[in-house]
């Protein structure tokens, strides 16, 4: 028997994060989500698989284009021409999309109830899949108690969109322990909800894979379902379909004493990285860090800095590239303790600015400054990754980062 | 801190060069040197010290990078000290002076953690960041906190920095604004969200296109099925209609064939066969009529034709005289041809013999016949006869000339005479031309010997030091040279040592006498107590008090010794005494340092007098010497009577004179070549003269020159050579000429023979022909070519005679033949003149003959073909009357004629029954399946009348649901062309939902840099109030003081005033108290306002720090010299408190500092770095380092 476990397809997602420039392969990334879900369909059937398990987060909750489900309706009849089933749930995005309820899906895939857990049974292979949909966007509920029995004789199969005890970075959505799955005695938990894949536990198999395309750069590294062959025992081999890989890439700059320097080393990080990445379509951010003599050099145009650094990174990319973002955290050689010293105005400035960080008064003065522009920005900007641009906080973490520019300003 | 030394053991240009600022009082260091003398240099080189050499350094062009090296020794003002070096390099890079590594935090703790920028802006500065600072003032519109703080932090553009923030803020947002990025961003966002939401596709959306598409399509299959219930209908009705008039006509052609009754149906192709059967038997009947007739005709004409048997038989004869006709008739017409030209021939070669003078019989022509042989050897012979006679012409003609021409020769040889001997000659003047021309130098030797004599004559004259004959001036003893240097050095050596003794006299006279002056001047400030007054003073003191005890205590008075003591009384003369010690004791304690130092002028006056007088001593030895010297000088030149010179004047007399004895010794030389040159030429002369007057007896060679005589000598060789060569010519002519003369007769003899043998030959030859004897040469040619005429004529003739008689033979053969012929075929021949005519009548008759009996013969062949024929007919006729006899039986009939009746009748029957079957056929093709009977019982069912009206109701009923349908059809066509579309397979709303995100992801990139310029200016504000708020008033107190003073009073002070914005700004006060802003100063008060914020500054940071050297490179340059010279006198006075080092290239502001700045704390440096390293090489090692400035 040979069955895929995928989940989290978010189709028609787009890709966060990646900023248009001259020379950036938009057309390769085009529909990325598509691309990888057609792969999906792809592999089941070169693999001949005898069913497809999606674990729940098809379509992206806010979405509003039919033509999504239409699109997956079409994707499924391929999979009913070589005679695939697909069992699927909705997780909590397909409970709040739109799309979920209208879409006529070809008779080979089926989808659990949301009123209760239901079992669909194989009898050729011998397999019981049990499974229940998300009613809401939000369940809070453990349905794992809902679910029935193991049937005897058979292979079960749990489907379940869960964040188990919880996850960072993903909202608790219908909370069990790996104790209650185990405790069940089923042969295999499929979940869905986290997108990183991760093996919980092994006999029985409690498996996130991950989603099938990163998103944004939060979602980092390899992205796929997962293959399992179940003979005398069980084998699960992750797959990879993800069209575009998001990676992160540090350079350190310790060494460098010039720029060409900084460029020779930056483009050997993102050679690597692009090798590491089977030649595959990479997003990439890059951050500088390190205590070098050329972090001077580099702060004083940042803009400058970027646009080179970038040339220099998607040049020996061979199109292999789009830079997310390019962060420059690099100290100076010298610290800046060093003007601290004494009574200088330099000192008093650096001494004020460190000063900041203990009075609210002038945070919250600095947050009312950025007022005007937080206004008109649009709720997209706020989503997921981004942060919050209306607490101290946040002027917090960017003290050091203004401290940085108006000493490289003043020293230019 | 302060800096005591710098060392730039290599740097720049600079190689171990030391700037010393040792003197710790001095702490107002003026640093001078011109242009190029290495004063950026030097500046480059303190902050390097201080603060590494860049990697990038230019100072690395005269040593390597791994040489440079700068020194320094630091001092704080806690006393720690500090000598170290600093090399290139990336870590490491201090030592010190043993070498040592040395921590960089341990120097950064003498420079109170001052950091290069704090360093560089805020304790160095020139005129240009005085300007720019300036300047910065007025753009910053006086701003109070960034002045201050400008001003503090030594940055000028920190208005710039500021409004650079802003700007790039506003460029990247602005709430109101449509430009900047993040609003063009949020905008186009704006747009995509829109468009997102445009190209999206709503689940209602689809639902009902679904709904609309299955109801559309039930209407069109219900509308089709009613299409098909009209058209049923309308079918039938017009099978009906047009199955009617078929039904009508059917059953006419019924009646017709029932009309015909019984009828024999014969085949289709009956007629046709009959046809053909009675067509070829009339045809093969014909045939057989013709034949019979054709062969009685041929049979009749055999019998009429009529062949003469005999000319058959002798046809081949009779052929063969025609044959023979045509050279029979050629032979009869040149009988008389070749008669005439026989007869015309005779009388040409009788012609020919009367030319050759024959007179015998025509028979006995033969022997005038010249055989071929005699006549080819007549014509050799008078070919060669031409050529022997012209050989012998010419011989003579030869033989003749070469006998004049010997003759001429040899009178000529005879007019020359004969040659002499001129060898003698020859060697003389071959002997004299090698002794070159000897009258020029012998000319030119005495005038050389005459401008020496007079040389040397006037070189004796000039001499000063010397007079005399030129032997004598020869015979002088000279000293030598040697002898003169000793004399020379020695005179030296005394001179030098007296004029160093005087030196050191006159120094010591004169420190004597300030010695003496500053004596004289202490005992004009009042006597001078020493230990010896104290010494008697207090004696006097015991004196007195040992007077005063005997006469008190031991009541002992020594009255004498009291008045000795003093006039006055004694205890009065105690008192004095008493005070008079303490007086002199006090004294020498108050002054003990003038006392000290006129006792030490003492004891140095006697010193110096002392070596002053053995100085004097010395003197007088030198002088001596000197004398001594003079004296032997002139000894040594008294002998040869010369009044010597100084010794290095002599030496140059000693040279003239050398030079003089090379002269004299020149001319004698020259005298001596002159007086053998002179006997050389007489000898000569005599030898030419006597050889010439031996050759040429008349010549006159007594007065000639050397040169004449050379001139003879030479002409009358030249005339010799000429004679000999023309005689030796002349006789090797003579005797070429004799041998041609010898050859000419032989050849003429040879001719002569040859002629002889010739005419013998001739005669012979003509003897042996008939030609008569006397025939000559040129006769012959003639006679030969007239006998050859003849005959070849005479064998003509011959010749046709024979042709002749041939033909009159054949002609006479010929007509014997005819003759015969005639008489073997009994032919009637009337004559036989027309014997050609007969011929052609016989051969004509035969050639009727034999074509008579070839048709003959194919008539016959012809008769025995057609009757074959025949028979083949009958048999053929037979067959066909038989097949005739057959159709007849077929047809029941009895005759051929009755066939075509019965044909006729099957035919009609034929064409009925077809039309019947034609209709049935069509009834049934398009009566949809029904049988003919069928379709008679429908049509019964109908009202014929009204059918036509039905089927047009039934076509416009169905015309009006095709178009409803094709409606239905496009409306359905397009709803699911729509539905179609929505495959799934747009990404539209995707595409657009992707963009905004990279319009997103822009947004959040220029959002963090807007906020990081906004946070950035607004904080940088803050700071300044701040800095602004907490060091306002010290510093402006302090900046007002200084700026009253740099402006000489042009602004009493500085105050805060408040700008448009009120924000407070600096102004400066005018006496009347006039508030001037910094836009309304000029640029030189600006630069004195910036200038006066600085050195407050500074101040303020040295009274709360370890104070920093403040360093100046030319700041005064813009500075008129009061305001120059006011600016100094601060910098001294802050100098006290912070060492400070004054860059400049002016050199009259090393004139004003002297002016103004305190002697004791002003420290000038002069600085040229090519001095420095020029001299080096020159220099020992241990004064190096003390040569520097």
């Amino acid at each position: 028997m040979k069955f895929i476990h995928a989940a989290d397809i978010h189709l028609d997602s787009p890709l966060r994060g990646l900023e248009r420039y001259e020379g950036a392969p938009v057309e390769t990334i085009r529909g990325a989500s598509r691309q990888a879900f057609v792969r999906l369909v792809d592999l089941c059937l070169e693999e001949d698989i005898d069913f497809l398990l999606i674990a729940g987060d098809l379509y992206d909750g806010n979405w509003p284009d039919f033509n999504t489900g239409l699109f997956f309706a079409k994707q499924m009849s391929r999979l009913r021409e070589a005679s695939i089933p697909v069992y699927l749930i909705r997780g909590n995005h397909d409970a709040a999309s739109r799309i979920t309820k209208q879409v006529p899906l070809p008779e080979n895939v089926h989808v659990f109830s949301f009123e209760t857990a239901q079992t669909y049974l194989i009898e050729s292979l011998k397999v019981a899949i049990h499974g229940q949909s998300f009613a809401m966007q939000s369940v809070t509920e453990n349905l794992v108690h809902r679910y029935p029995m193991p049937y005897e004789g058979y292979f079960n199969i749990g489907l379940l969109h869960t964040s188990l005890n919880g996850r960072e970075g993903h909202e608790s959505y219908a909370p069990c322990t790996v104790t209650d799955l185990v405790d069940k005695g089923y042969d295999y938990w499929a979940l869905g909800h986290i997108h990183k894949r991760e093996l919980i536990y092994e006999n029985p198999w409690i498996l996130f894979p991950g989603n099938i395309q990163g998103r944004h750069i939060k979602e980092t590294g390899n992205k796929g379902c997962s293959l399992v062959q179940v003979d005398e025992e069980l084998r699960i081999e992750h797959r990879s379909l993800d069209v575009l890989r998001w990676d992160l890439c540090e350079v350190d700059l310790s060494g460098a004493s010039d720029l060409s320097e900084v460029y020779e080393q930056v483009n050997q990080a993102v050679r690597e990285r692009i090798q590491v990445a089977d030649q595959r379509l990479l997003a990439l951010r890059i951050i500088l860090t390190g205590s070098t003599s050329v972090h001077q050099e580099l702060n004083e145009d940042i803009e400058q800095t970027v646009n080179s650094i970038r040339a220099v990174a998607t040049d020996s990319s061979l199109g292999h590239l789009w830079i997310e973002k390019i962060k420059i955290k690099t100290r100076p050689v010298e610290s800046l303790d060093d003007l601290l010293e004494g009574n200088t105005p330099l000192a008093h400035l650096l001494t004020y600015i460190e000063s900041l960080n203990e009075q609210d008064a002038l945070l919250e003065e600095l947050v009312e400054e950025l007022k005007p522009l937080r206004a008109k920005l649009p709720p997209e900007f706020f989503a997921e990754e981004n942060e919050e641009i209306k607490d101290t906080s946040y002027i917090k973490n960017q003290l050091k980062d203004i401290e940085q520019l108006i000493i490289s300003q003043i020293l230019k | 801190m302060r800096i005591e030394e710098i060392h730039l053991e290599a740097f720049g240009c600079y190689t171990d060069y030391r700037i010393s600022f040792g003197d710790t009082n001095r702490t107002f260091h003026l640093l001078y040197g011109s242009n190029e003398a290495g004063k950026s240099t030097l500046l480059r080189g303190l902050t390097n010290l201080f603060y590494e050499i860049p990697a990038n350094t230019m100072d690395a062009f005269f040593h390597t990078p791994s040489k440079l090296r700068i020194g320094g020794t630091i001092q704080c003002t806690d006393g720690r000290r500090c000598s170290f070096y600093r090399r290139k390099g990336n870590k490491n890079t201090l030592m010190f002076l043993d070498k040592q590594p040395m921590e960089d935090s341990f120097l950064q703790s003498f420079l109170g953690g001052v950091s290069k920028e704090a360093f560089t802006s805020m304790f160095a500065l020139n005129h240009e960041t005085l300007r720019m600072g300036g300047e910065s003032l007025l753009k910053g519109g006086g701003n109070l906190g960034e002045s201050l703080f400008e001003a503090a932090a030594g940055i000028h553009h920190l208005n710039q920095v500021l409004l650079k923030l802003d700007k790039a803020a506003t460029n990247l947002f602005s709430p109101k604004a449509s430009k900047p990025i993040i609003n063009q961003l949020l905008s186009e966002h704006k747009k995509l969200k829109e468009k997102t939401k445009a190209a999206s596709l709503s689940a209602n959306k689809w639902l009902e296109l679904k709904k609309q598409l299955i109801s559309k399509e039930k209407e069109l299959l219900s509308l089709q099925q009613e299409i098909r219930e009209e058209e049923k209908e309308r079918a039938k009705l017009e099978r009906i209609l047009w199955s009617l008039p078929l039904i009508a006509k059917r059953k006419t052609v019924l009646e017709e064939l029932k009309a015909l009754g019984q009828v024999v149906v014969l085949p289709k192709e009956f007629t046709a066969q009959r046809l053909d059967l009675s067509g070829k038997l009339a045809l093969e009947r014909a045939h057989k009529e013709r034949l019979l007739k054709d062969v009685l005709e041929l049979e009749q004409q055999i019998l009429e034709l009529d062949i003469p048997q005999e000319f058959i038989l002798h046809a081949e004869l009779i052929e063969e005289l025609q044959q023979e006709l045509s050279s029979y008739r050629t032979d009869l017409a040149s009988v008389p041809q070749l008669e005439a030209e026989n007869r015309l021939l005779e009388e040409e070669a009788r012609n020919n013999l009367t030319q050759l003078q024959y007179h015998g019989p025509w028979e006995q022509l033969e022997r005038l016949r010249i055989q071929l042989f005699d006549k080819e050897r007549m014509r050799q012979l008078a070919s060669q006869y031409y050529v022997l006679e012209q050989q012998l012409s010419n011989t003579e003609k030869q033989l003749r000339e070469r006998l004049e021409e010997l003759e001429e020769l040899k009178q000529k040889r005879e007019g020359i005479g004969e040659a002499v001997n001129i060898q003698p000659l020859q060697q003389a003047v071959a002997d004299i031309r090698k002794l070159g021309d000897l009258e020029a130098q012998l000319e030119r030797e005495q005038k050389a010997m005459h401008s020496l004599t007079r040389e040397i004559q006037l070189e004796i004259e000039k001499d000063p030091l010397w007079s005399g004959t030129v032997e004598e001036t020869e015979r002088i003893a000279v000293p030598l040279s040697e002898t003169l240097d000793g004399f020379h050095d020695q005179q030296q050596k005394l001179l030098s040592e007296k004029n160093a003794l005087s030196q050191k006299i006159k120094e010591l006279e004169s420190f004597l006498k300030e010695i003496q002056d500053e004596l004289e001047d202490m005992s004009k400030q009042g006597q001078v107590p020493t230990e010896q007054d104290l010494m008697q003073a207090r004696e006097e003191r015991e004196q007195g008090w040992t007077l005063i005890r005997r006469a008190w205590l031991d009541k002992l008075p020594d009255l004498e010794g009291e008045r000795a003591y003093s006039p006055d009384n004694l205890e009065v003369a105690y008192q004095h005494a008493v005070e008079k010690a303490d007086e002199v004791s006090d004294l020498l304690r108050i002054e003990a340092e003038r006392v000290a130092r006129y006792e030490h002028l003492i004891v140095m006056l006697q010193e110096k007098e002392k070596s002053l007088n053995s100085l004097y001593e010395a003197l007088e030895t030198m002088e001596r010497d000197l004398a001594c010297w003079t004296e032997q000088w002139h000894n040594l030149w008294g002998k040869i009577g010369i009044q010597p010179l100084s010794p290095k004047e002599m030496k140059g007399w000693c040279y003239k004179h050398a030079e003089r004895l090379l002269l004299i010794k020149q001319r004698r030389e020259l005298t001596h070549s002159f007086e053998e040159n002179q006997c050389k030429l007489e000898q000569n002369c005599a030898l030419l003269g006597s050889l010439l007057s031996r050759l040429e007896p008349n010549l006159s060679v007594r007065e000639g020159s050397l040169s004449t005589l050379l001139g003879q000598a030479e002409r009358i060789l030249v005339e010799n050579e000429k004679r000999r060569s023309d005689i030796e010519h002349l006789n090797r002519s003579i005797e070429e000429a004799s041998q041609k003369l010898r050859r000419a007769k032989e050849e003429h003899n040879q001719a002569q023979e040859k002629i002889e043998g010739w005419r013998k030959n001739w005669a012979e030859a003509i003897s042996k022909t008939s030609m008569p004897e006397t025939l000559t040469v040129e006769m012959a040619d003639q006679y030969i070519r007239i006998h050859d005429e003849l005959f070849t004529r005479v064998d003509q003739q011959k010749k046709n005679q024979w042709a002749l008689e041939q033909k009159r033979m054949s002609i006479q053969r010929f007509e014997n033949h005819v003759r015969e012929l005639l008489a073997k075929i009994e032919w009637n021949s009337q004559d036989l003149f027309s014997i050609e005519h007969l011929i052609t009548e016989l051969y004509a008759a035969l050639q009727k003959a034999k074509r008579d009996a070839e048709r003959k013969q194919q008539w016959f062949e012809q008769i025995v073909k057609m009757k074959q024929e025949l028979e083949q007919l009958e048999e053929n006729l037979f067959a066909l009357e038989n097949k005739m006899r057959l159709l007849l039986a077929q047809a029941g009939c009895e005759q051929e004629e009755q066939l075509q009746e019965a044909e006729e009748r099957s035919k009609a029957y034929c064409q009925i029954e077809q039309q019947l079957v034609l209709l049935e056929q069509q009834l049934l093709e398009n009566g949809a399946g029904l049988t003919i009977h069928e379709l008679i019982k429908e049509t019964e069912q109908v009202d014929r009348d009204l059918l036509p009206q039905f089927v047009k109701e039934k076509e416009d009923i169905l015309r009006i649901k095709n178009e409803e349908k094709s409606h239905l059809n496009q409306e359905f066509g397009v709803i699911k062309h729509e539905f179609e579309k929505l495959d799934g397979e747009s990404q539209e709303a995707l595409m657009a939902a992707e963009e905004g995100e990279t319009v997103i992801a822009s947004l959040r990139h220029e959002s963090e840099r807007f906020i990081r310029y906004q946070l950035a200016a607004f904080i940088l504000r803050k700071a300044i109030d701040d800095f602004r708020d907490k060091n306002q008033h010290p510093i402006l107190q302090r900046a007002s003081y200084l700026f009253n003073r740099l402006t000489l009073g042009s602004f009493i002070g500085l105050s805060i005033g408040f700008d448009s914005k009120d924000t407070p700004v600096i102004v400066g006060i005018r006496e009347n108290g006039d508030e001037v802003g910094v836009e309304g100063m000029s640029d030189g008060t600006q630069d004195q306002l910036y200038l006066a914020l600085r050195i407050a500054n500074v101040e303020k940071y040295a009274t709360e720090n370890e104070p920093m050297p403040l360093i100046l490179d030319d700041i005064l340059v813009h500075f008129d010299d009061k305001r120059s010279k006011e600016t100094l006198r601060i910098l001294a006075e802050i100098s006290t408190k912070v060492q400070v080092i004054y860059f400049t290239h002016h050199e009259h502001l090393v004139g004003l500092a002297k002016e103004v700045v305190e002697e004791e704390i002003l420290d000038i440096h002069r600085i040229h770095h090519r001095q420095v390293y020029m001299e080096i090489g020159e220099m020992s090692e241990d004064k190096k380092s003390d040569r520097i400035i």
